[in-house]
C-alpha cells in the first residue's frame, strides 16, 4: 500500500501528476493532505467514504522560459505571450495548427532577418535587441540609454512620440 | 470621403469593398497584451521609427492613440484605419497612415504590426502587391518574428503562417430576400470562407451586409489564399445577381413596395437605430442598383453611412449628445440629406 508523501500517516488515493518545464513528477497524496493543497478533488465512491476513493489529477505547470506566460493560461485565452512560446509550447500549438489551418508548415513568403542591414541599420537592429531585453529584465536606466542612441541614429525625428 | 466607400471598384454594386491585413511582430519583444505599458512605448517607437527609414512613397501620418480623445479614437476606428481592440487598449498604441486613409499600419493592437490596404470593389491582388511592397520595406528595417517551419509568428496562432486576412465586404439583400443566404453562406464556410457582420468580430448582421474573409492562413502561398478567396466571392456574387434577377421577373412589385416603404420612413422618422438604418438603406441600395430607385446614388449613401456613425455624428454636431446611439440626432440627419436632394431634383 502506497502511503501519503506529506503526512505518512494514511494510504494515498490521490495520485498527482505535475508537468513542469524541466520534467513530470508522479506524488501521492491522501484525500486530506490533497485538499489541503488545494486541489481538486471529485467526491468518487462511497458518499460515507469518499476519501477511500482512487483518484488521478494531472497538473500542466509549464511556462515559457522568455515572458512566463503559464500553458494553462494560454490554453484558457488562445493568445501567446512572446515568439519563444511557440518553441515552448511546440507539441499543442503543432496540433491547434492543423485544427486550425488544416496545415502546420509555411508555404508562404520567405524572411531572412538582416544582420547586416542596408541604409546601414546593423547598429540600430543590435541595440533594438539591447533594449528589448534591458525592458525585460526591467533595466530602465540602461533601457532609456540603448533608446537614446537609437534615436541619435534615425533619420527623422517624431514629435509625439512618447 | 476614404477610398473603400468610394464605390468604383469592380463589382463594386455587390462588393462594397476589400482589404488586405498582415500581421507582424518585432523578434525581440513580448507580444502587446504581455508586455509592459514600458515596453509598448519602445515597440511603438521603434516601429515608428524603422517606418521612417523604410521611405515610402506616399507621405504618412504617425498618430499615437494614447494622446487622443476617446471621440478622436472611435473617429479612427469607424472610417476602418483603426480597429476597435486597438482603441480600447492602453499605452502607446495607434496608426501610422496615408493622406488618402487607404492605408493604414496599426501599432500594439493584439500584434506589433498590422498592415492593411482597403479599397473599393473586388481587387485582392492588386491591395496584396501593394501590402507586400509595404511589408518587405518595413521587413528590411525590423527583425520580424519569423520561424522557417511556421512562418511568421504571431499572439495568436489564427494567424500565424502567412499572417494574412483577405476579407471582403459585400451586400447581399437579394440572397436574404430570397432565402438563399443560409445555404451560400454554409457553402463558402465549407471552402475556407468565415462570415462575420459590417462591425468585424462578434458583431451581429445588419443591412444584408457581410464580412467575408480566408479561416485559414498556414500552408498556402499569400496568392493561393487571396486567389482562393477571391474565388469564392465571385461565386457569392453570381449567386446574388441570379437571385436579383429572380426577384425583379417573379416579385418586383413587392420588391418596389418595400423599397419605397423604406424610403419613407427614412425621409419621415424621429428617432433612426443604426441596424434599422442599415436596414432600411440596404433596400434603397437594391432599388438604385435593379433601377427601380433613383432618389439618391449609391456614393450618397456611402457618404452617410459613415455621416450617421456615432463619433462622426457628433463630431458634425459638435455637441454633447445624451443617447450613445445618436437615434433622434441620425433621424434628423437623414430627414435633412433627402429633403435636401428632393430640393436639388434627385439623381
Amino acid at each position: 500500500m502506497v502511503m501519503c508523501e506529506q503526512c505518512g500517516k494514511q494510504a494515498a488515493t490521490v495520485q498527482v501528476t505535475r508537468v513542469a518545464n524541466d520534467g513530470e513528477t508522479v506524488s501521492h497524496f491522501c484525500f486530506g493532505c490533497a485538499a489541503q493543497q488545494g486541489l481538486t478533488i471529485e467526491m468518487k465512491g462511497s458518499s460515507l467514504q469518499p476519501q477511500t476513493a482512487q483518484q488521478e489529477i494531472k497538473q500542466d505547470l509549464r511556462e515559457c522560459r522568455h515572458c512566463h506566460l503559464k500553458f494553462s493560461d494560454f490554453a484558457v485565452k488562445g493568445w501567446l505571450g512572446c515568439p519563444a512560446c511557440y518553441g515552448e509550447f511546440e507539441k499543442e500549438i503543432d496540433a491547434m495548427l492543423l485544427q486550425m489551418h488544416g496545415a502546420n508548415s509555411h508555404n508562404g513568403k520567405a524572411y531572412a532577418e538582416h544582420s547586416e542591414g542596408s541604409l546601414g541599420t546593423a547598429d540600430i537592429r543590435s541595440l533594438s535587441k539591447e533594449l528589448a531585453e534591458a525592458i525585460i529584465q526591467e533595466e530602465f536606466e540602461l533601457a532609456a540609454l540603448i533608446r537614446d542612441k537609437i534615436r541619435q541614429r534615425s533619420s527623422l525625428p517624431y514629435s509625439d512620440l512618447a | 470621403m476614404p477610398p473603400w466607400l468610394c464605390s468604383n471598384g469592380p463589382h463594386c454594386d455587390i462588393v462594397i469593398s476589400s482589404r488586405i491585413r498582415l500581421a507582424r511582430n518585432l523578434a525581440h519583444h513580448q507580444f502587446p497584451r504581455r508586455a509592459s505599458l514600458y515596453e509598448r512605448t519602445a515597440i511603438f517607437n521603434e516601429v515608428a521609427e524603422a517606418f521612417s527609414r523604410a521611405n515610402l512613397e506616399n507621405s504618412f501620418n504617425v498618430v499615437n492613440f494614447g494622446a487622443l480623445e476617446n471621440s478622436q479614437r472611435e473617429f479612427m476606428v469607424e472610417e476602418r484605419l483603426a480597429s476597435p481592440d486597438l482603441a480600447a487598449m492602453d499605452g502607446d498604441r495607434g496608426i501610422i497612415h496615408d493622406n488618402a486613409r487607404q492605408i493604414s499600419i496599426m501599432v500594439n493592437e493584439e500584434d506589433h504590426i498590422r498592415i492593411q490596404c482597403l479599397d473599393s470593389g473586388l481587387r485582392p491582388m492588386e491591395l496584396w502587391a501593394q501590402t507586400d511592397g509595404i511589408d518587405d520595406a518595413l521587413g528590411m528595417q525590423i527583425d520580424y518574428a519569423f520561424d522557417k517551419k511556421l512562418g511568421f509568428l504571431t499572439c495568436c496562432p489564427t494567424n500565424a503562417g502567412t499572417g494574412l486576412r483577405v476579407s471582403f465586404l459585400v451586400h447581399l439583400p437579394a440572397c436574404v430576400l430570397t432565402r438563399t443566404i443560409d445555404g451560400v453562406l454554409c457553402g463558402a464556410g465549407q471552402m475556407g470562407v468565415s462570415t462575420r457582420g459590417f462591425f468585424g468580430e462578434h458583431s451581429a448582421i445588419s443591412g444584408s451586409l457581410f464580412q467575408l474573409s480566408n479561416s485559414a492562413a498556414l500552408g498556402s502561398t499569400e496568392s493561393a489564399f487571396c486567389g482562393s478567396t477571391c474565388a469564392v466571392v465571385e461565386s457569392i456574387i453570381d449567386h446574388e445577381r441570379k437571385a436579383r434577377e429572380k426577384l425583379l421577373a417573379h416579385a418586383r412589385i413587392e420588391l418596389t413596395d418595400k423599397i419605397f416603404r423604406a424610403y419613407g420612413i427614412l425621409c419621415n422618422a424621429s428617432i433612426l437605430g443604426l441596424d434599422e438604418f442599415l436596414n432600411l438603406t440596404s433596400a434603397l441600395r437594391l432599388g438604385i442598383e435593379c433601377t427601380l430607385f433613383d432618389k439618391c446614388t449609391i456614393q450618397d449613401l456611402n457618404r452617410l453611412l459613415l455621416f450617421v456613425l456615432p463619433a462622426h455624428m457628433r463630431a458634425c454636431m459638435k455637441k454633447e449628445i445624451a443617447d450613445p446611439d445618436v437615434r433622434e440626432e441620425r433621424a434628423a440627419l437623414v430627414r435633412l440629406f433627402f429633403a435636401k436632394y428632393k430640393k436639388q431634383g434627385g439623381a
